[in-house]
Parts: structure tokens; sequence; C-alpha cells
């Protein structure tokens, strides 16, 4: 009996060493990849939007490998070595494929024997040029000039254009946490084109954030950016909040305190305004963020610090409703201790605005 | 040994004789499993229960035995399953989607061939009967080309079953694509062709009659002007063989049939089909109890063509997907579907204007209610008649939907189970905390949105138990439609006048009195009322389609707060996240205003993708191996 297992134990690890021969094709090692290309720079797409397609012919029924491109416009497939055919189909893209007599993209021939490079060179409506990106305070500044190179019969215009911003390195219209779109009239041909994007200060605070600027064109579906530009806009220390309400009122100036939240209005004359108290524990720039509201174009305030009105600077604020508070930002220089932050309407500005509060921090690059 | 081979040969003979039996008499037996075409084709009952099976193959886009997916998605709704997040967590959709079983569909279209050609092969059946069969399977047919169509423009039009002669070629089998504008003439003139051979009876629903290839042409003929028309706005969704796309000079031949087809409708040439109503004097609840009847008197005379259901043959389960989570007839199987606040905010006040419901005032404090339905007064009665609302009623009883407590500093008490105990401040007593209808994030099977559906939601006793099911039956084509179908063809023919007294029969059917006059009516307007009047029917995706309206509807870009309270009513306005308006009681004993309702809108926390449309999305994807076994089939625009 006991001899009877041992054999069957024996057996049995026979059987599974004979099952251990390779039963199958070895899978595809051959890797294809590239980039697209113009004159040899690069076309940025948004990630996973832009499909490419393979054919093999000679294997029976004809059905395309479909891949996508990366956000840097590269790709990889891994594949059989043999001969394929790769098109991009038609209407995508932010460039022109090449078609046939009948409309059909255009194929490219690629023999397969080992890891292949493949680059597409395709011609783009637009190229975004001379991208830049830098910050003051919380304010992504960034620029880029478009440049169009297809003219004449097949020309498209701009639609618009737009600053994506997201944590993450992945950025697009649908891959971000603030963004600003302009519209075409703001654009010419080779203009630069400049942008400011404020980013609010949130519980998800993060110094570093990805920018991309982007093309849309008039009815193609994807937009073409600019590389990834990386921004840092400073860790934040020493926050402070003061609610406007509880500075020193100059002037007209009063509180409204029929709803949430309470603010201050009445800044309508010259030398109206607020004077708050702030401690700066260490000396460095500080960024002075007001939370400001109004209804009229081009209002402006002036801030300054200790009564030195001739350092004063000037608030602009953006016309959002005069309950709708948004931070304009001003930046100083403060030397360790006490100070007075002056908020005043000067006979240099304009408009009327409400304030709410003032947060102050300073930021260390 | 003699006698032995004398009995053997005695036996012999005995067997031959048994052969000598007729083969006719013998071999040819009435088969008792199966019955022929022949026979079948004689009797109209047999007639009638092949057609039964024929009927009961219609696929429908949104179905109540379709799934409750069917009615989810495009954020107007949330979808509270945990296996179903993934409808709002994906950033698109793929080429494929929407598509229908391309094989089984040829197959079906084989069948309905077949059953055409044996009908009218038929002897034995009389005139009457085979002519009726006969219209009944042609409308089948073209009901069933309009679905595909609807899906991937212009398919092969087969009109003849196809035999294989395995002669080892199949090039006489490889028929191309028929052009849209093609594949609308067939449906089109087919209505035309079968209408009087169909009985002109309101009382036949769940068969063909004369009204259903009266409100199929109209709407056909209302897709393809549009397509005709709006497709013009987007250029590039077209094929050059007119496989896709309809030229836009085709637009104004379409409204006129579409708008003439609706006036016989109108004019009671089918029968009187008429709008549901209310009698005069009713309250805006009965005005909603009314609407929402619509969808479950099966008498109704606004209903012209409906999908039956019967206790006995087949039931479905919309009722026990749907139904508030404490209505429950089976446990905890409830919920799924929540309307978003995104369609909610859409019906519009009484007064004929849009407004987001008022949740802050302008300087950002929480409006406070007495009453928790006091937010959705003056409003659409269809909103309370499709959605079932916070304090809304169900089976005569109040469903419990609010979020939690909000503390005077603005914190919130709430919980993670429905209806959970618990003390507001430490130390008191413990008391419900958040509604036993939910909402709470990421719970499923309760509401998220703060929002249950009510159409279709059936309230018959036992209708929510998986064994019985609910009978309300799917309605294909409604008068209500028909309408709404005469308004745009109007419009778009230049005629307001025409337009708004359409309108304005379904707006005041819904509580809307103020009639809107000539110059109210807008395009925006048009695609406004067919959002809020036939929501969840399965007719907005195609409506967002043939307007091409679908890439700005959903434009892959997040829905912030306030994208979502402007432009409300507008055709072009985003919506790609479904966001939800949850209620919460104040608490704070020292002020009077303690246990009054705030709201606030929420987006769910399982919503983290956003809907995107692509160009290639316009028409469903022609699946690869299709193509592959007929090279004749064009590949889609843009894929």
């Amino acid at each position: 009996m006991k001899h009877i297992f041992k054999y069957l134990f024996i057996a049995g690890i026979l059987f599974s060493f004979a099952s251990c021969k390779k039963d199958n094709y070895a899978p595809p090692g051959s890797f294809l990849t590239g980039r697209l290309v113009y004159q040899g720079d690069s076309i940025q797409v948004e990630r996973n939007q832009v499909p490419y397609q393979l054919y093999q012919f000679g294997f029976g029924k004809v059905g395309p490998i479909s891949g996508t491109f990366e956000q840097n416009g590269s790709y990889s497939q891994a594949l059989f070595d043999g001969n394929y055919k790769l098109i991009i189909p038609n209407g995508q893209g932010p460039f022109m494929w090449k078609q046939d007599a009948n409309g059909n993209p255009d194929s490219i021939s690629i023999t397969m024997k080992g890891d292949q490079t493949v680059d597409l060179e395709v011609t783009p409506y637009y190229m975004p040029r001379n991208e830049m990106a830098s910050t003051t305070g919380r304010n992504i500044h960034a620029s880029f000039n478009t440049e169009q190179i297809i003219r004449g019969a097949n020309a498209k215009n701009i639609e618009f254009v737009g600053v994506f911003v997201n944590r993450t390195q992945f950025v697009s219209r649908g891959d971000q946490v603030a963004s600003r779109i302009y519209a075409k009239d703001a654009i010419l041909d080779s203009n630069k084109i400049e942008f400011t994007k404020f980013m609010p200060f949130t519980a998800q605070l993060q110094n570093q954030y990805f920018v991309r600027l982007g093309i849309k064109i008039s009815n193609v579906e994807d937009m073409i950016f600019t590389p990834i530009l990386k921004v840092d806009l400073g860790e934040i220390a020493n926050y402070k909040r003061t609610e406007a309400e509880d500075g020193k009122l100059i002037g007209n100036a009063t509180v409204d305190s029929s709803g949430s939240p309470i603010y201050v209005k009445n800044i309508t004359a010259v030398g109206d305004g607020i004077d708050v108290s702030i401690n700066a524990p260490a000396s460095g720039t500080y960024v002075i963020n007001i939370g400001g509201g109004t209804d009229i174009n081009g209002t402006t305030q002036s801030v300054y610090i200790d009564g030195n009105i001739a350092s004063a600077k000037t608030a602009l604020y953006p016309k959002q409703g005069s309950k709708n508070f948004d931070v304009t930002e001003v930046l100083f220089d403060l030397s360790a201790g006490d100070h007075i932050v002056n908020i005043r309407k000067l006979a240099t500005d304009t408009g009327e605005a409400n304030i709410d509060y003032i947060d102050v921090f300073m930021l260390k690059k | 040994m003699k006698k032995r081979f004398s009995i053997i040969l005695i036996a012999m003979v005995m067997v031959t004789v048994w052969g000598c039996e007729k083969d006719s008499s013998f071999l040819d037996v009435q088969p008792n499993t199966f019955l022929t075409n022949d026979q079948v084709f004689s009797d109209p009952k047999l007639v009638l229960s092949v057609l039964a099976d024929l009927y009961n193959r219609q696929v429908d886009f949104s179905g109540l035995d379709n799934g409750w997916r069917s009615f989810a998605d495009f954020s107007e709704s949330f979808p509270s399953e945990n296996g179903s997040a993934y409808i709002v967590q994906r950033t698109g959709w793929s080429y494929g989607e929407w598509g229908l079983d391309w094989s089984g569909s040829y197959q079906y279209i084989r069948d309905l061939n077949l059953f055409l050609q044996r009908d009218s092969a038929a002897e034995k059946l009389s005139d009457a009967d085979k002519a009726r069969f006969y219209a009944e399977g042609r409308f089948l047919r073209a009901n069933f080309y309009f679905e595909m169509t609807k899906r991937y423009g212009g398919v092969p039009l087969i009109l003849q079953p196809l035999t294989y002669d395995y002669s080892g070629k199949v090039d006489y089998l490889q028929i191309p694509r028929a052009k849209e504008s093609e594949m609308y003439d067939f449906i089109i003139s087919e209505a035309e062709a079968i209408k009087n051979d169909l009985p002109a009876d309101i009382g036949v629903k769940s068969r063909a009659s004369k009204g259903a290839a009266l409100a199929m042409e109209c709407r056909a003929a209302l897709y393809a002007g549009s397509i005709a028309k709006y497709g013009a706005t987007t250029p590039q969704v077209s094929l050059p063989g007119g496989e896709v796309g309809i030229p836009a000079s085709d637009a104004d031949g379409y409204y006129t049939i579409a708008l003439r087809a609706a006036k016989e409708l109108v004019d009671g040439e089918a029968g009187p089909y008429k709008l549901k109503t209310a009698p005069d004097g009713s309250s805006m609840a009965q005005l909603s109890d009314n609407f929402a009847n619509v969808f479950l008197d099966k008498n109704s005379p606004e209903t012209i063509f409906f999908e039956d259901f019967q206790q006995g043959g087949k039931t479905h389960a919309f009722t026990t997907n749907d139904q508030p989570y404490s209505f429950s007839d089976e446990g905890g199987d409830a919920g799924r579907l929540n309307p978003s606040l995104n369609l909610a905010e859409n019906f519009e006040k009484i007064d004929n204007t849009f407004a987001p419901f008022a949740t802050t005032t302008s300087f950002g404090a929480p409006i406070i209610y007495d009453n928790i339905q006091d937010i959705f007064a003056d409003r659409d009665a269809r909103l309370a008649g499709t959605i079932l609302l916070p304090g809304g009623k169900f089976k005569g009883q109040t469903v419990d939907i609010w979020a939690g407590y909000r503390l005077p500093d603005g914190s919130i008490v709430t919980s993670d189970q429905s209806g959970h105990l618990k003390s507001i401040v430490s130390g008191g007593p413990e008391v419900q905390v958040v509604g036993a209808d939910g909402p709470i994030n990421g719970l499923e099977l309760r509401t998220q949105t703060g929002f249950y559906i009510r159409k279709y939601l059936d309230p018959t006793v036992g209708s929510g138990r998986r064994g019985q099911g609910s009978e309300v039956a799917f309605i294909r084509y409604r008068f209500g439609e028909v309408l709404l179908n005469a308004a745009e063809a109007s419009f778009e023919l230049g005629d307001k006048t025409t337009a708004a007294m359409y309108l304005n029969m379904v707006r005041a059917r819904a509580g809307l009195t103020t009639p809107l006059t000539e110059g109210d009516i807008t395009f925006d307007r048009i695609v406004h009322e067919r959002k809020v009047e036939l929501a969840f029917e399965g007719l907005y995706f195609y409506d967002m389609k043939r307007w091409r309206l679908a890439t700005d509807r959903w434009d892959g870009v997040p829905t912030t707060l306030n994208d979502l309270k402007s432009n409300i009513g507008s055709a072009t306005k985003h919506s790609t996240q479904p966001w939800g308006l949850w209620p919460y009681r104040q608490y704070d004993p020292a002020n009077p205003d303690s246990y009054k309702w705030v709201f606030k809108e929420t987006l769910p926390a399982l919503v983290s993708g956003v809907n995107r449309f692509l160009l290639g999305n316009y028409y469903t994807q022609i699946p690869d191996g299709e193509i592959a076994a007929n090279p004749a089939i064009v590949r889609q625009p843009n894929q």
C-alpha cells in the first residue's frame, strides 16, 4: 500500500513536469514606439484622446489594433514581427493627417523586426510657441505665442485658448483644478498671449502645480497643448486672516452686518478706507490678500504699510458682484514686528469696492 | 430439427408481411412537437403568437425590462449602486457604446422578412387578418430600422430574407449601408403605406395601430429634419456617401412631413387621442399626480403604443430597483436611480421663468424654510410628477429624505447609516439624525442626490417584490410627445404661433397656465420643453444627438456649482456631473428657526468622472468584426 502511494506521488510529479512545457505562442516582443512631430517638435495632446490604428493583413479578418497617444505625443505598442500599416483615423488630433483620393486616411507601412522607433510627421493647424510660466504670490502667470501653420483652403480659426492647472502632471480640460479660457477675439496670430490665474488658498494645500496652455481650434475636437510647465508657488507660512469689520474704519466706511458675511462698505470718497493691524513674526516678503467685491469694472484701491503713502501699491478688484468677495493680492517686504496695513481710496483710484477680510501670509521659496 | 426449421420459416414470412404495409401510412406521421409554416399561417391565433414573439424582440434605448441603468447616465441621474458607480466615474464613452447586438438585430430583421413573406403567401387566412398582420410586421420592421438608424445612421437596408447558396461566394450578401436619409425615407414611406391597414382604435395600445404608425412617422421625420438642419453645424459628422448626415436642403421637407403626421393624430384621424388631464381646478399636487398617472394608467387616452407587462406573462423590476429604501418590498433592494439636481432645477417656476432652487441669500447665508417642500413650491407640476422629492409621498406615505442636523456654527451632525439614532450634542437624548431614505455619501440603494424617481414607479402593493414585479407598461409613443413634435416642426418651419399653441397644450396640463406667446418661442424653449416633459423616457439622448448638442452638453469639463446654477434653460448649457440637493434640519433650540430646513447643493462623493461626448460618439461604432466580414460597410466618421 505504501509503495502504491510512493509510485503515485512520483507519477504525479512527472505529470506536473510534463505540463511545464510551453504550450503557447511567445507574447509579442517587438516594441513600436515614436512620437507625433512637426519639424522635429513634438505635438502635445490630451492623454487617451487621440487614437491611432495598426492593421496587419494576411490573417483572415482584418481589424485594427488601437491605441492612443500619451500627453507628450508619444506612443508605444508591443507587436509581433511582421508588416503593419498605421493610420490616424479621420477627424482625430489637432493636426492634418494625409488622406487618399477617397478621403480615407493614408497609411504608413511599418515592417517590424525587433524594436522600432517611428516618428509620425503631422501638420498641426497651430503650434504653441515660447511658452513660459512664472508666479507672484499665489498668482500664476503664463504666456505663449500661437503660430498658424496651415493656411489657405484648409486653415481653421482658433475657438479659444486656455490655461489649465492641475496638481498632477496630467493637465487638460478634463484634468484640472483651475483653468481660464480666453475667447478667440482676444487672440491674434503670433501675438503673445498672457494669462494670470490666481490659485485660491484651499485646504488641499500644494505648492507645486503643473501648467499647460492649450489652443482649441474651431471644428477640431482635440486641443493642442504646450509641454508641461511646473510652477512653484512657495510654501505658505504665518497665515492669518483678519475680518475687515475688526479693523479701524476711516471716513465714510461703515460695517454692513445685515447678513453673512459681515463686511465693510461705503468706501466711496477719497480718503475712505480701513486700517488693519497685523504682526509679522519674521522679516520677509508678505502676501496681502484682500477679499473685495465690486460691481464696477476696473475698481482699484491703494494699499500701503504704516502710513507710508509713497510706497502705495494698487489693488485691482475683479468685477464679480459687490458681495461676491474674491481675492486681490499685493506683496510687501515687511520687517519683523507689528504693522498697520492701510487700505485707502486715493485720488488715483476709481470705482467702489466692499471689503470682507484681509489675509496675510509669507511665502517661502 | 425439421419442426424448428418450419417455425423459423413461419416467423420470416410474418416479418416480411409486416413490411408490406404502405409506406405513406407508416412513415408519414404528423409531428406533434412543432407546427409547420402552412399550419401556422392558416390560423390567425397561431400567426398572432408568432407576431407576439416579434413584438417582444423590439428594442428600446431605455426600457423597463432593459435594466434600470438604461435610464441612468448623462448626468440626469446618479446611480446609487456600488457596482454601477463607473457611470459617474468614467470620463467618456467608448465608440461602441449604445450599440445593438448587430448579428442578433439582423437575425430579427430576417425573421421579420420571413414573417412578411409567409404571411403574404398564406392562403387560408382571411384578407382582413392577412392585411393587418402584414402591416404589423412592416411596422415592427420599420420601427426596428428606426432604432438602428438612431444609433448607427444608415445601415444595410434588407427587405427580403437572404439565403446563402453554398457557392463559396458571398458578394451578393455583402450589402452596403444605405444613406441615412434613405433610412428615414423608408420609415416614413412604410408608415404611410400601412397606416390604413392598421386599426384606428385608441384601445389598441400593445399592438400596432394607425396612431402608432403616424407617431413613428412623425418622430422619424422630425429626427431626419433636425439631423439635416443641425448637422450643418458639425460638418465633420458626415460621410461622403451619405451613410451619416443628411443634406441641409432636405430639412424643411422632413419638418413638413412631421407636422402633417402630427396633425393627422391631433385631428383624431387615428382615434380620439388626447392629453390625460386632471379636472379643472385641480391643485398643483393633483396635477403632479395626474402627470405621474400618465405612465401608470394603461387606459390613458394619451398612450399610443406601449410595451405591456402583465402578471402571468412578463413583468419588470423597475419598481424593485428604484423604490425608496424604507418602502422596499424586498429588504434592501431599492433606490438605484436618483434624478440629479441638474435635471430638477430645469423645471421652471409657474410664471414661466427659470431659477435654481434658492438655497442661499446673496450674502451666502442659508435660506431657512419652514417645511421641507417649500423650496419646491410654485414649480412646474411635472417636477413632483417626475421626481419623488424630499417630503413627497409614495404609497400614501412620506419619504424620509434629509441629510442631518445643521448646528448654529454651521457644523453638521449626521451618520453613516440611514435612519440612525444619535445624540446631537454630547450627553443629549438620542434622536434620528439622518433620513431613513438617505442621503448619505457612498451608501448605496438610498438616494445620494436627495431625489428618487417617480415616473414609472409602481405604487401597486407587491410591485416591488422580486418574484412578483411590476405591471406598469413602457410607453413608446404618446400623444404628449406628438404635440411637442408638432411644436418643434412648426417652429422650424417658421410658424411660431402654432408652435406656441402646441407647447401651451402640454404646459397647461402641468399647471403652467400663463401661455407662451409667439415672442417666447425660441430653440432653447423647444429643447427645454422636451427635456422636462420627456425625462426618463429614452428620448433625451437622441434629442441631444440629433440637435448636435451632445458635444456642448457633455463637454468633458467638470460642472461647478456656479455652472449648475447659471444659464438654466439654455440649450448649450453643459452638464457633466450629477449634483444633488441635500436637505438639513436646523438645530438651535434657543432660536425659533430650530427644526426648520436648509438646503445645500452637493456633488455626491462618488462622482469623480465627467461626461465627455466626442464627435465620434454621435454614431455608434459598427463592430470591426462586421466590417471585416462585410467590407462594403464603411466606418463611422471620427472613429
